[in-house]
């Protein structure tokens, strides 16, 4: 049973993969080896980042007799990465699922349906921390030479980088489930939950990772005095290196973590998804409403769905909350870091202020509201396609959500960015524009990707949010268009200067935004009815 | 009211709904009968317009759901058999949200609301989350959202699932209230004595094929409709 259960898990992950939601039946071989294959090129460009990352560290640490520390720093990078994957999926998957009444109601063990749902909060962050820790192994045992010692303590430490990554998810999924039962404004306290969660996490991280960075510069110095005042990250670092006696300590306790996890997750599940929370009944008070024009009505209802599910907030409006923290941060310590940074690329003028643009464009990436949106409406699509509603209103409203969200936190992150640096008038007055315009071009096309790609028929709503393609495509598709801005600033920038150079991308953006938007009110109002 | 020519609706090679011809005037209750996949949930999302077909017309007050679909829509609501509703919203959220797309003036909703959801024992229950509701309760609160725009055809896929015999009662009042005003009603079902003793005409449908069509008379003879609607499957 577990075994039918963890591929009926698998398959609804990888649905899209498989199954064609337009046409309404399973996908071609040959498509499906497609799909797997724009999977595995993402994974690997992925892969290929963290790979540069572990090439430049490892022959200097070797070289210094300091392997356990390359290690130690691409397993921590690991563990981050394998936690953010999976951190906010564990609760959803586990207690949020619309099927748990159905499958309770079956002759299946408890056990069964939570171990394989466990089993696949741990595949996610292992697939995740594979993208850091797989090339960090291969890396590795180029320069050392490979050995059955070393390739073992390899696969050794990437278990149990992936058995942390999922003993931290089932610890936050574990939380806020408890939290759910016993409050009553459950969204926005299981938003602050996980934040508080993520920002201790990071905080521990950043923290530790300041005291690696200064231990890798100063490599040998501390290689010494971290064996003495750290010793688990030392024996932590030494398994990659095929240390017996350390992975069998460090394989153990994680095994002992990971059963008494497990145990907790199991004996309290039926408890957490059985339990109807605390909600005080809601006493109606008959009163006469404000009327609302369509569009006001339809993004009201928008934003009722946006604020009602905490996965929804944290997987896809996280950055209306972080943006703004950029802007602070710019203001408070942007006087120190900019100039350096300013004269570190002085021999090639304009391209500051072309850099400092595209990372706040990037920055309004992190919100993808719009890309759900129209696969959320899943089995009540019929309420919106049987109004008298005009489908090009319906993307309006989706796409003005993602906007709003994203514009306000970016307007006042450009602003602080534009009183703090040193430029000219017109590089400041685009600091602030053209960001803007690219937070439109964003909504826009996340709007587009929503309708040409949704995924309708959903067990839980994590998978339209997170593991669809369309989330993929939304993820990549605005980077194409600040790679252009790259091109466009080494083909002309340097000529032209930041400026105008700017304004012509600002334009280039304006215009692909308005024919995305075109395309919406026809050909997708046309597409939306029709789903 | 509701004119549906030589309806065809295909799904890779299969035929769900084969040519199929109604005429539903003002004034009647059409029940619509058939065994389960049939073609009756396909003839009734095509009717409304949230679902292509491939080729015939379906008109609603002589006008083209193909060609003007908003038009259409405004003069229609439509109840499917599984009310999946917005589970985020309270009850009143949903009702006011329904009312501000049909443009329903403030006052005039409120009346509306307060009219149906007492009659229908829902009031107390409109503040809370639709997620809070049960089956019956979702059916319902999806019954007022079609009456508050008075609607002058109402269109259902098994209304009758999942009401208590009180609400089934009122909801066959407002059926016949609205027909008596000049509106017209089409509804799928399963259970055949209610469509014996509440409709003007019925409609059987066999493997997306019209099989037989008319006033209640005419149907079942003197026969029940029962009996005819097997006697018919058995063919």
């Amino acid at each position: 049973m577990f075994g039918t259960l963890l591929k009926k898990e698998f398959f609804e992950i990888f649905r899209v993969y498989f199954y064609n939601e337009k046409k309404n039946k399973m996908r071609s071989k040959a498509a499906v080896a497609a799909w797997f294959i724009f999977y595995a090129a993402i994974m690997l460009l992925f892969a290929g980042i963290f790979a540069g990352v572990a090439f430049s560290m490892c022959k200097g640490l070797l070289d210094a007799r300091l392997g356990w520390m390359y290690y130690t720093v691409m397993g921590g990078i690991a563990v981050v990465l394998g936690v953010f994957a999976s951190v906010f999926n564990t609760y959803p998957r586990l207690y949020l699922a619309k099927d748990n009444n159905l499958l309770l109601s079956m002759p299946i063990s408890v056990k069964d349906i939570v171990f394989s749902r466990l089993a696949d909060a741990y595949l996610l962050g292992a697939l995740y921390s594979g993208t850091v820790f797989i090339p960090s192994i291969l890396i590795y045992l180029y320069y050392a030479g490979v050995s059955a010692k070393a390739v073992i303590g390899g696969i050794v430490m990437f278990l149990i980088i992936s058995a942390i990554a999922f003993v931290l998810s089932c610890l936050l999924g574990y939380a806020v489930a408890k939290i759910s039962v016993k409050i009553k404004k459950k969204s926005f306290v299981t938003v602050l939950a996980s934040l508080l969660f993520f920002g201790l996490y990071y905080f521990c991280y950043f923290k530790a990772s300041d005291v690696l960075q200064d231990v890798v510069l100063n490599a040998v110095l501390y290689g010494e005095k971290i064996k003495g005042g750290a010793y688990l990250l030392y024996m932590f670092g030494t398994i990659g290196e095929g240390h017996i006696a350390n992975s069998l300590i460090y394989a153990g306790a994680m095994a002992t973590i990971c059963y008494i996890v497990a145990k907790v997750m199991l004996n309290s599940f039926l408890g957490i998804v059985t339990s109807t929370g605390k909600a005080d009944r809601v006493k109606y008070v008959e009163k006469t409403a404000k009327e609302r024009t369509v569009f006001a009505a339809v993004l009201s209802k928008e934003f009722g769905r946006f604020t009602s599910s905490p996965n929804y907030m944290l997987s896809c409006g996280l950055g209306t909350l972080l943006i703004p923290i950029v802007g602070v941060l710019a203001l408070v310590k942007g006087s120190s870091f900019l100039p350096v940074f300013k004269e570190m690329l002085s021999d090639r003028q304009g391209v500051f202020v072309v850099l400092i643009v595209g990372a706040l464009c990037l920055l309004a990436t992190m919100n993808d509201i719009a890309t759900p949106s129209v696969s959320l409406e899943g089995k009540s699509i019929w309420i919106m396609q049987s109004m008298p509603i005009d489908p090009a209103i319906i993307l309006r409203a989706k796409g003005m959500m993602q906007f709003i969200f994203t514009a306000v936190p970016i307007l006042f992150t450009t602003i602080c960015v534009s009183i703090v640096i040193d430029a000219t008038i017109a590089d400041k007055i685009l600091i602030v524009i053209v960001p803007l315009i690219f937070t439109a071009f964003s909504a826009v096309f996340n709007t587009f990707i929503a309708v040409k790609m949704p995924v309708l028929s959903w067990t839980n709503e994590i998978a339209p949010m997170k593991q669809s393609g369309g989330v993929a495509v939304s993820l990549f598709g605005p980077d194409a268009i600040l790679i252009a801005l790259g091109v466009l600033y080494y083909l002309l920038g340097y000529r032209i200067g930041s400026a105008p150079c700017l304004m012509f991308f600002g334009c280039l953006c304006s215009l692909v935004t308005v024919m995305i938007a075109g395309w919406l009110r026809n050909k997708g109002a046309k597409a939306y009815s029709n789903l | 009211m509701l004119k549906i020519e030589h309806l065809t609706k295909t799904y890779g090679d299969k035929k769900a709904v084969d040519d199929l011809s109604l005429h539903i005037h003002k004034g009647e209750i059409y029940g619509f009968i058939g065994h389960n996949g049939a073609g009756k949930t396909t003839t009734i999302k095509s009717v409304i317009g949230i679902q292509q077909f491939d080729s015939g017309t379906v008109t609603i007050d002589g006008i083209s759901i193909r060609r003007d679909p908003m038009k259409c829509k405004k003069e229609i609501a439509y109840i499917p058999d599984n009310p999946d509703l917005y589970d985020f919203m309270s009850g009143i959220k949903y009702l006011n949200f329904v009312a501000d797309v049909y443009r329903i003036p403030a006052d005039v909703r409120k009346e509306r609301i307060h009219r149906y959801a007492e009659a229908f024992e829902l009031t107390n229950d409109l503040g809370q989350p639709i997620s809070a509701y049960s089956h019956g309760m979702k059916q319902k609160l999806a019954i007022i959202a079609a009456w508050i725009h008075e609607p002058k055809l109402v269109i259902m896929d098994e209304p009758f699932v999942g009401l208590d015999p009180k609400a089934a009662h009122i909801l066959k009042e407002m059926m016949r209230e609205l027909c008596d005003n000049g509106g017209a009603i089409f509804f799928s079902t399963h259970v055949l004595e209610v469509a014996e003793k509440l409709c003007d005409k019925v409609a059987i449908i066999n493997h997306g094929k019209l099989v037989k069509a008319g006033t209640m008379d005419e149907v079942k003879g003197d026969d029940s409709l029962e009996e005819v609607f097997l006697e018919l499957e058995a063919v």
